[in-house]
């Protein structure tokens, strides 16, 4: 069968009612999960399994396309109201969607990030398309050197992000560094810095730690300053002409959309690193190309930081799916759970299924751009009446949202430790936030950590003690060079800032 | 006496269906590992026939999967031990990695030997796979190599690395593990990559992974060489036949102190479910091993037969 005729045969298929309907369920599931704080995909994923092994293999990926492709979307909701991201990936994307909502632009804001995602998860499943012919030799070429460097420009990223608070953005990236120390230890086998309590056995579960760290501060800050989200903006002006003129915003930026989802499908393609680093990347790299005047307003609410890291936080589930179909290593803890889904109804990820199941994987990649659309109209749709909720009062708005953290929390394993954790994270949260540090580069410090410990270690072991390893391969020498590019650039913004801020202080 | 034998009776009216009622409610079967994984996958898949084998004597109970990952998995043993021996919990325990210490002498929390053990629903051999690519064509090839070997692996105490660890030290081989890779497929792929030397993986994940003939398959540890693997040899034809004992095995057991009755019951519905058309050709077609033995003693005996072997390996796991 040609290619034509096996995407006619999936697309017949999932028009089938009752596979369209799990297309919907599985769309309005993910949109749920998103937008929850501590709920996410993975659980979502995981709490579905159960039920799609009556169903038939098409079926049961269509269900789970549905969701994956949409709780990306929806993770933005709570990153731009409640400057909470609803995963790691969405944390870039309070950086300007926060400010935005304060400003009583929390309806442009979404609308600008569903739409980027929605168009970010285009290209990145066409990104997915065009890599079926040579994933193979991609996944080949990222080993430990390049992971291991991959890191580093990640944990830069961000802390150029935060642009004049970069010590302090540093000063929170070593405090994430060293809660993902805690725990067992996976060469010597010790369990490092947990008290001797068991909970800490495996270190500080990221979902906690997010919820507490970004939810529960800011509600604990909310709380302290009284009145609502929104300082700013009327009410009446939140309404869906602001969500739709925030949609037509990706296309007038496009290359910023582009450039985003660019970097979401490269980077979402390497296990483990994904979609974090890609948003980060995503970010700054949006920052160093705007005009310098412009460059002040990003962190204050530029609608530019809210476009790239979503058009590639929803691009990354395109490139993921790459590594997780072609070799069967999972993408992220998403995508392992997708793995068993197929591992269940008898397919074999690896070099060989996409001669074996392409008409599986067709009907997955038609699934997802499918969901993909419907999520972010969904959004775009109700994201009106969400946007409200910043203009709710205080007092009614954090016993809810810490309900639902707490909540959140808990049914991650049903652990009442989790939520002592959550609360303690939270207050450490909110002392940062008080003090002036930047709280963007926690949840980087904390997924980048380990990835860049475990390469470093395992670099070192494959090139026999020596790190010259990560100059004999191109990938780790073009990585190496957009590092160094990085470094020179602060530099010279650094250098630049100082020569031009010189005769303003003189004449102050 | 005529009311004694009344008394009887009734003891016997009362206590019979109170045993032939198991189950009464839903059983939790507890995953010690994170969804995704072999375990996750094949609790999941034995589950719906174990429901199927109940609602057949009358009980419509659901069997309940629980994911209960963390401290490599001693965290759900821990749990399953210390819960009622009353047949509603139950776990699939991965051997030799929940017996690592039974075999070190160190406490883990639980005594794998004390756990009511039901069957065994899986077992798995090793291979040992080198990039096709690579010089490393046959198991002398290795042996011949002027250096220690490099091998990526999962980290310390892994079921893949203590099969590793017996098979090197027997044979008299250097080996340098390369830790931190997450599974299996992640190893095999670094071994491509050219990471290491070669690894080991069960069977059926090597058969999954080699379907594109990337690998070489150059030792298989079972008494008999699997027809595929042309250019394999075992431990017996090494000289070594206690090599072709490394196994995984997946096994079901519950909290000790069980009622026989119980174990029994609990013990057939995994047959049921093992040797189910579906599962058999699930099995078949995924490559994975399935097994049921005679009876839960016979369960009780497989494991102490499979932990006394590591344990003359004890040394080198600590």
């Amino acid at each position: 069968m040609d290619t034509l005729a096996i995407i006619a045969s999936a697309w017949a298929d999932l028009m089938d009612p009752l596979s369209f309907f799990y297309l919907v369920l599985g769309v309005v599931i993910g949109l749920v999960f998103g937008v929850l704080p501590g709920l996410g995909g993975t659980t979502a994923l995981a709490l579905l399994i159960p039920f799609s092994i009556g169903m038939s293999a098409s079926d049961a990926i269509i269900l789970m396309a549905g969701v994956m492709a949409s709780t990306p979307t929806s993770g933005a909701v709570t990153a731009i109201l409640l400057n909470t991201p609803g995963t790691a990936p969405n944390a870039a994307t309070t950086l300007d969607g926060y400010p935005l909502a304060k400003q009583g632009k929390a309806g442009l804001a979404i609308g600008a990030a569903s739409m980027a995602s929605g168009v970010g998860g285009l290209l990145g499943i066409g990104f997915l398309i065009a890599m079926i012919p040579i994933t193979r030799e991609v996944v080949l070429m990222f080993g430990p050197p390049e992971f291991f460097l991959l890191t580093i420009l990640g944990l830069i990223s961000v802390s150029l992000s935060t642009g004049a608070k970069f010590l302090k953005s540093l000063v929170v990236g070593a405090f994430g560094v060293i809660v993902s120390c805690v725990g067992y230890h996976f060469v010597t086998g010790e369990v490092r810095f947990s008290g001797g309590l068991d909970y800490l056995w495996d270190g500080f579960k990221l979902v906690p730690a997010m919820i507490g760290f970004f939810a529960i501060s800011e509600m604990i800050n909310l709380w302290a300053k009284g009145g609502s989200i929104s300082e700013g903006g009327d009410v009446a002006r939140v309404n869906l002409k602001q969500v739709l003129s925030g949609c037509l915003l990706p296309f007038k930026h496009w290359m910023v959309t582009l450039r985003g989802s660019a970097i979401g499908t490269g980077v979402g393609a390497l296990p483990g690193v994904g979609g974090t680093v890609a948003a980060f990347m995503a970010y700054t790299l949006a920052v160093a190309s705007a005009k310098p005047a412009d460059r002040e307003s990003f962190g204050q609410g530029n609608i530019i930081g809210v476009i790239a890291p979503e058009a590639s936080n929803n691009a990354k589930e395109g490139g993921a799916l790459v590594p997780t179909l072609a070799f069967g290593i999972p993408g992220s803890a998403e995508m392992a759970v997708f793995l068993s889904v197929l591992v269940l109804h008898g397919m074999v990820p690896g070099p060989t299924i996409m001669k074996e199941s392409i008409d599986i994987i067709w009907m997955l990649i038609i699934a997802t751009v499918i969901s993909g659309i419907m999520a972010s109209a969904i959004t775009i749709l109700s994201a009106s009446s969400m946007a409200k909720l910043t203009f709710v009062d205080s007092k009614t708005l954090v016993p809810i949202v810490l309900a639902f953290a707490l909540i959140g929390s808990y049914s991650l394993d049903n652990e009442i430790l989790d939520v002592v954790a959550a609360l303690g994270f939270g207050i450490v949260g909110f002392i940062f936030m008080r003090l002036g540090f930047p709280r963007i580069s926690f949840p980087l410090a904390l997924v980048l950590a380990p990835i860049m410990e475990t390469s470093y270690y395992q670099t070192m072991k494959i090139g026999d003690g020596s790190l010259g390893i990560l100059f004999e391969r191109t990938p780790s020498i073009i990585i190496f060079v957009c590092i160094v590019g990085c470094l020179l650039y602060f530099l010279k913004g650094f250098v630049f800032d100082r020569q031009s801020s010189t005769p303003a202080t003189a004449k102050d | 006496m005529r009311f004694l034998t009344a008394l009887l009776a009734l003891g016997v009216a009362v206590a019979t269906p109170a045993q032939a009622a198991f189950p009464e409610k839903n059983i939790e079967f507890v995953i010690p590992y994170g969804p995704g994984g072999g375990f996750d996958t094949l609790t999941r898949k034995l589950i719906p026939y174990m429901e199927e084998y109940y609602a057949k004597q009358g009980s419509n109970i659901s069997v309940v999967p629980v994911n209960m990952p963390g401290a490599s998995g001693n965290k759900a043993a821990a749990y399953t031990s210390r819960s009622k021996p009353d047949g509603y919990t139950i776990q699939i325990f991965n051997i030799p990695g929940h017996g690592l210490g039974y075999i070190t002498g160190e406490s883990a929390g639980y005594d794998i030997t004390k756990m009511t053990w039901l069957n065994q629903v899986g077992r798995d051999t090793y291979v040992v796979m080198t990039a096709a690519s690579g010089d490393l064509k046959t198991f002398d090839d290795v042996m011949k190599l002027g250096r220690d070997i490099k091998v990526p692996e999962q980290g310390p105490g892994s079921t893949s690395n203590m099969a590793n660890k017996i098979v090197w030290s027997t044979m008299n081989k250097g080996a340098e593990y390369i830790y931190g890779y997450k599974s299996s497929q992640e190893y095999a792929t670094a071994v491509l990559r050219g990471d290491g030397d070669l690894t080991m993986a069960v069977v059926g994940s090597a058969k999954r992974y080699n379907k594109a003939g990337d690998y070489n398959i150059i030792a298989h540890f079972d008494s008999e060489v699997d027809s595929e693997f042309t250019s394999a040899i075992n431990g017996a034809a090494l000289g070594k036949p206690e090599l072709d004992e490394v196994n995984l095995l997946r096994m079901v057991a519950g909290p000790p102190g069980m009622d026989p009755a119980v174990a029994k019951s609990l013990h057939g519905a995994l047959e049921y479910a093992v040797k189910h058309p579906d599962i058999q050709k699930w099995a078949k077609d995924t490559q994975n091993g399935v097994v049921s033995l005679a009876s839960p003693e016979e369960a009780g005996k497989r494991l102490m037969r499979a932990l006394d072997l590591y344990k003359q390996f004890a040394d080198i796991f600590k």
